[in-house]
């Protein structure tokens, strides 16, 4: 079983939004749904200016926070290793927003549930796209989806390159890596 | 008719529809269609692709659109495609959905006695407008109407064939408000409007104020970066340090308005100190001698206190660029810091010409290119003949001889509305009245014709002046002309039909032209269809429509440039011209010299500048859903404003603004940042929407425009749309 | 006035008719037979059917138990050919501020996942799902979508419309289930034209003789089940 993550190198990223929308538009979301969102940070001063943005989105945890405070059993990880929502059972208590430390999950206004990002590579064959949606859309490359536990893999072999992290280190075992 | 006819009535059309169906058709709940139809997300429906070009900016990228059941779901950029390379931007995404929105324009309107717009028949409205265009031409000759296009592949052809069957020259793009200046100075130095650095295989490339990062083109993006990750010299010259940033080495933060003078200093250097392309300039060249004397009055230590910007950094840029050229260049920008922005625009775009000449980097690997392009050949059948060139040459042609013919500058036109000289005016993909100019000074220009036509797909400020809007199909629901593209590999590529037409009574762009000629009586330069004419184009280059619909994009690999190839210029002396014979009879110098943009700030003020932000046309996308929601998520509205002068004005990042000037006065919130220029104040372009059918863009945020006065360029006739200064201050404070 | 002869000049009312046939609509005996009518279907309890004692002592009740005053006045006296051509051109032609279209599919999700589309779930979009059943529906019982109305098969003029000829066909329990299942959004849709500068008081009755027909119908199914 493969066990699925994805690279982001913020260093190639523009923050043009492409990927939200992407992901939005080929995974029918409502435009308030944003599975991906931006923190945006500038550091030196006038004129030694640098910046980065870096895009967040559920980092398939494999000690997750979301799935150990949902009293219904609506979030859950999944055999793949890929944390999902059963949107029959979420019953809308927004635990699981507050207790992710990447506030990343998002609530559906229409109908009153939670939903994040959920590899929809895995689910290719229904949702269409040959890869993540914000993986295809990604005008500088910056992501890399695939198979952690093969290390011929090129995410596996660019987290060795460029000893990418997660963003918050070791706190929830996140499968989601950076190059910052 | 009998009492019982007239209540056995009915919409649906068939014999059923007014007697009974028969017992046996089966209705089938809602529920139960719903289930039936459960499987066609995920592949049950019928699906078709079908290749096309978007039409959320100008560079209308190449795609596949993949069709369900007749509803457009998914977009996939196009490989092939020379701007898409496989990619659609955030834009590219969510302006898919003008389609279905319920802002769509449905059905002709014409404003009424009380200025309400109601619908009225096509009938109607052509032989309404045909009247006054007829009046106009008896009463004022053919020269007193006027058409503003944004170019698109249709729309370019039709409308400006439209005019000049009515005998009129008056067609003008919306360049004065864009490039029209860029591309004019451009022309008097190398005899064309435009060049392509060749950035991914430069060793320095200067981008002043153009930002591929924010003003998005996919195949642009990749250049970039490909030259950032083989290590080439990138340097933004721009008030903000935009996106760019992260693919440049260096941000150059410029005063606004003077980027003329770093120019003219980076080229002091290289001339006092020898370091430019002798042989090609004086292979090359007119009139270098000349400027090279005038240059002695812009050494860098001059140029420091006009610019901001140490004379080191200019003395260490202009060696750095001598030291990599002839594999570099300043790329030549589009709106960006001198298509329509200052007093000087258009001598920046020629110093700029003149810049690379010294580099001697035209058409060299790394350099600036002349690349090729393929146009369609002459057309055999006479259906197609041009109509009779107009007797008289584009209005404001005499005023602003510099402007480019092709372009024209439309802000002349609404000068003559306004003065009454100008009596009915065509608007097509076209917002004059929000984004060009003035926006006070324009409605009133507008108000004054006896005849204002806008052909639009939904209730732009411009159309809200009109007296008869026009409904376009939306760019998914109709082919247009095949699109020639220019570069390495010329390509030529369509917009294809991708959704069967939406709402019934609205018409694409050829039909409405072709139709409204032929209220005017020239219907005779309109008798064929869109689809025979784009065959025909397409015949002379060795393709044919139906060969490109399977492939959207097809290029022609023989024309394809060569590195070395001497460049041709199509100046008057068919050499780099460092002196203009034209600019000189303008009434300007004939070398680029230092020109002071129109406005300097005094005290507290700040230049107003605008600028793109990645989700985001002009003020077209605005009112897409998906778009705005991340320009409310991201507070993208905000005011840009320097740290320390926001410290000095006691303004908070986050803090609500008056932001003030002669012309106008607004709030908003202010973003504190270290990444603007002290002199400016850097105001999103997207912004204000004043039309209350835009129900998602009315009202949010603050419109550039509305600060701006109106003027126009010198000589150039653009817009100067940053010739405005304003005062920040907190609100409440 | 027969129940199906109700819903045909309510369609004919959001509709485009000629001006012979509206004068003939809604001048003169016609009109009070269909207000008549109207009142009728309001306080049945099924359509056309009324056998109980009580109800048929409800069935005297004036539109006024419905309606406001203002809405029957407005109801009383139709609106000219003149007024009507004139309302359309104003409020039901798409795109204008004052725009009013009486189509379902701006009024509700456009798809709940029957049909992909990348604007799902979002609301305010022409040629939604009831937009697709109601071409689907009108085609298997035989007809035709007008070519007028391809942007929108589920435009008010043709599921009132639709009902009529199902009452008529005998279809009397689909067309129960038609009325509930498809008019919830006129809820919204009269809140719209509450919104409108000009008076849209006629319409705003005809409405609520729709939304009153509904929820009769609704607490009868609830009252049955």
């Amino acid at each position: 079983m493969a066990r699925y993550g994805m690279l982001i190198n913020t260093k190639k990223c523009i923050g043009c939004y492409a990927c939200r929308v992407a992901c939005q538009r080929q995974n029918d979301l409502l435009p308030t749904q944003d599975f991906i969102r931006y923190e945006e940070h500038e550091t030196g001063t006038y004129p030694n200016v640098s910046i980065e943005t870096v895009p967040l989105q559920c980092m398939h945890c494999e000690d997750a926070p979301c799935v150990a405070v949902c009293p219904t059993g609506a979030a859950y990880i999944g055999a793949d290793g890929i944390v999902g929502v059963d949107e029959g059972r979420c019953i809308g208590c927004k635990y699981c927003m507050a207790a992710c430390p990447y506030q990343v999950r998002v609530h559906n206004e229409k109908t009153g549930t939670v939903d994040k990002c959920r590899f929809c590579t895995v689910s290719a064959e229904t949702s269409g796209t040959k890869m993540c949606s914000c993986v295809e859309a990604c005008l500088t490359n910056a992501r890399i989806f695939g198979d952690l536990d093969d290390p011929e893999s090129d995410i596996s072999k660019a987290i060795a390159e460029t000893n990418a992290q997660p963003i918050a280190g070791d706190l929830t075992k996140s499968k989601v890596f950076y190059v910052r | 008719m009998s009492e019982n006819a007239i209540t056995r009535r009915s919409f649906l059309a068939g014999s059923a529809g007014a007697v009974a169906l028969t017992a046996a058709a089966g209705f089938m709940s809602f529920d139960a269609w719903e289930q039936a139809h459960a499987d066609d997300a995920s592949g049950g429906g019928e699906t078709k692709t079908v290749h096309t070009l978007c039409n959320a900016c100008s560079s209308k990228c190449g795609f596949t659109a993949y069709v369900v059941n007749g509803r457009l779901t998914k977009l996939i950029g196009d490989a092939d495609h020379p701007y898409a390379k496989g990619k659609i931007c955030a834009r590219g995404f969510g302006y898919s959905q003008i389609a279905y929105s319920e802002d769509r324009l449905t059905d002709p309107l014409k404003k009424n006695d009380q200025g309400k717009f109601e619908a009225i028949s096509w009938d109607q409205a052509y032989s309404e407008i045909a009247d006054k265009v007829k009046a106009i031409i008896d009463d004022k000759g053919p020269q007193a109407l006027a058409m503003v296009q944004d170019p698109r592949p249709s729309g370019k052809y039709y409308t400006k064939r439209f005019m000049n069957a009515l005998g009129s020259a008056n067609v003008y793009t919306h360049g004065a408000a864009c490039n029209l200046s860029k591309e004019s100075g451009m022309t008097q130095a190398i005899g064309t409007g435009s060049y392509s650095s060749d950035v991914a295989n430069a060793k320095m490339t200067m981008f002043i104020g153009r930002s591929y990062a924010d003003a998005i083109r996919p195949s642009s993006v990749a250049a970039l970066q490909k030259a950032h990750e083989k290590g080439s010299h990138i340097v933004l010259v721009d008030p903000r340090c935009s996106n760019s940033r992260v693919f440049a080495d260096e941000w150059v933060p410029i005063n606004p308005g003077t980027d003329l003078a770093l120019v003219l200093a980076m080229s002091n250097v290289l001339v006092a100190r020898g370091l430019y392309d002798k042989e090609f300039v004086a292979a090359n060249t007119v009139g270098f001698d000349e400027w090279a004397r005038a240059l002695a009055e812009y050494p860098p230590e001059w140029a420091e206190k006009v610019t901001g910007i140490p004379a080191t950094t200019i003395s260490r840029l202009a060696v750095e660029f001598a030291e990599a050229a002839p594999a570099a260049s300043i790329e030549p920008s589009w709106r960006g810091a001198f298509g329509c922005s200052y007093a000087n625009s258009g001598e920046t775009a020629r110093a700029i010409c003149l810049f690379n000449t010294l580099l001697g980097c035209w058409n060299q690997k790394g350099g600036a290119l002349f690349t090729p392009s393929v146009s369609a050949g002459k057309l055999a059948d006479e259906r197609f003949a041009d109509p009779k060139k107009p007797e008289d040459k584009l209005l404001g042609s005499a005023e602003y001889p510099l402007a480019l013919s092709s372009m024209g500058t439309n802000l002349f036109a609404a000068e003559q509305a306004k003065e009454g000289n100008v009596k009915g005016m065509f608007f097509y993909n076209s917002n004059m009245a929000a984004g060009y100019s003035n926006t006070a000074y324009l409605a009133d220009a507008l108000s004054n014709l006896d005849l204002c036509v806008v052909v639009d797909v939904q209730m732009s400020e411009t159309a809200m002046l009109a007296d008869y809007v026009l409904p376009d199909t939306s760019y998914l629901e109709r082919l247009e002309l095949p699109e020639f593209i220019g570069g390495k590999v010329p390509a030529v590529a369509l917009r294809d039909q991708v959704l069967e037409k939406i709402h019934p009574n609205t018409k694409p762009v050829d039909e409405i032209f072709a139709e409204l000629a032929e209220a005017c009586g020239v219907g005779e330069y309109f008798r064929f269809g869109v689809d025979e004419l784009a065959d025909a184009q397409l015949q002379t280059v060795g393709l044919s429509l139906d060969t490109l619909k399977q492939t959207g994009t097809a290029h022609f690999p023989e024309k394809e440039f060569a590195y070395g190839t001497a460049p041709k210029f199509k100046t008057p002396t068919e050499k780099v011209q460092f002196t203009s014979e034209a600019c000189e009879k303008a009434g300007l110098s004939p070398y680029p010299v230092w020109v002071e943009p129109a406005t300097m700030p005094m005290g507290d003020e700040l230049r107003l500048v605008g600028g793109k932000q990645a989700i985001h046309s002009h003020t077209q996308t605005a009112n897409i859903e998906d778009l705005m929601q991340i320009t409310k998520d991201y507070d993208l509205t905000r005011v840009w404003l320097n740290a320390d002068v926001a410290k000095r004005l006691g303004i908070e990042d986050g803090d609500e603004v008056e932001v003030s000037n002669t012309q106008h006065t607004g709030r908003v919130r202010a973003k504190v940042t270290q990444r603007m220029n002290p002199t400016a104040l850097y105001m999103p372009s997207h912004y204000g929407c004043s039309s209350p059918d835009q129900h998602t863009a009315f009202d949010v945020g603050l419109r550039q425009m509305d600060f701006v006065p109106f003027h126009l360029e010198p000589a150039y006739g653009g817009a100067m749309t940053q010739e405005a200064v304003v005062t920040v201050k907190k609100v409440g404070a | 006035m027969e129940d199906e002869a109700v819903f045909s000049v309510l369609a004919q009312c959001f509709g485009p008719v000629d001006e012979a046939a509206w004068s003939q609509l809604s001048k003169g005996p016609l009109w009070s037979d269909f207000l008549d009518g109207a009142r009728r279907v309001m306080q049945a309890d099924e359509l056309g059917a009324l056998e109980a004692p009580l109800a048929r002592a409800r069935r005297r009740c004036p539109l006024q138990e419905f309606l406001s005053s203002g809405e029957v006045n407005a109801l009383f006296t139709p609106p000219t050919y003149a007024e009507k051509q004139a309302f359309a051109a104003r409020h039901f032609a798409g795109g204008l501020p004052e725009s009013a279209m009486p189509v379902e599919s701006l009024y509700r999700t456009w798809s709940t996942g029957a049909a992909p589309a990348p604007f799902s779930q979002q609301q305010g979009l022409y040629l939604g799902d009831s937009a697709h059943y109601m071409r689907e529906l009108v085609e298997r019982f035989g007809m035709e979508v007008p070519p007028a109305f391809a942007a929108c098969p589920d435009h008010l003029a043709l599921e009132l419309d639709l009902v009529a000829v199902m009452l008529r066909s005998g279809m009397r329990e689909e067309a129960r289930q038609f009325l509930t299942e498809r008019f919830a959004w006129l809820t919204a849709y009269r809140m719209r034209l509450l919104t409108l500068d000009d008076d849209a008081r006629f319409y705003i009755g005809l409405v609520d003789v729709i939304v009153t027909i509904r929820a009769q119908l609704t607490m009868a199914d609830a009252a049955i089940a």
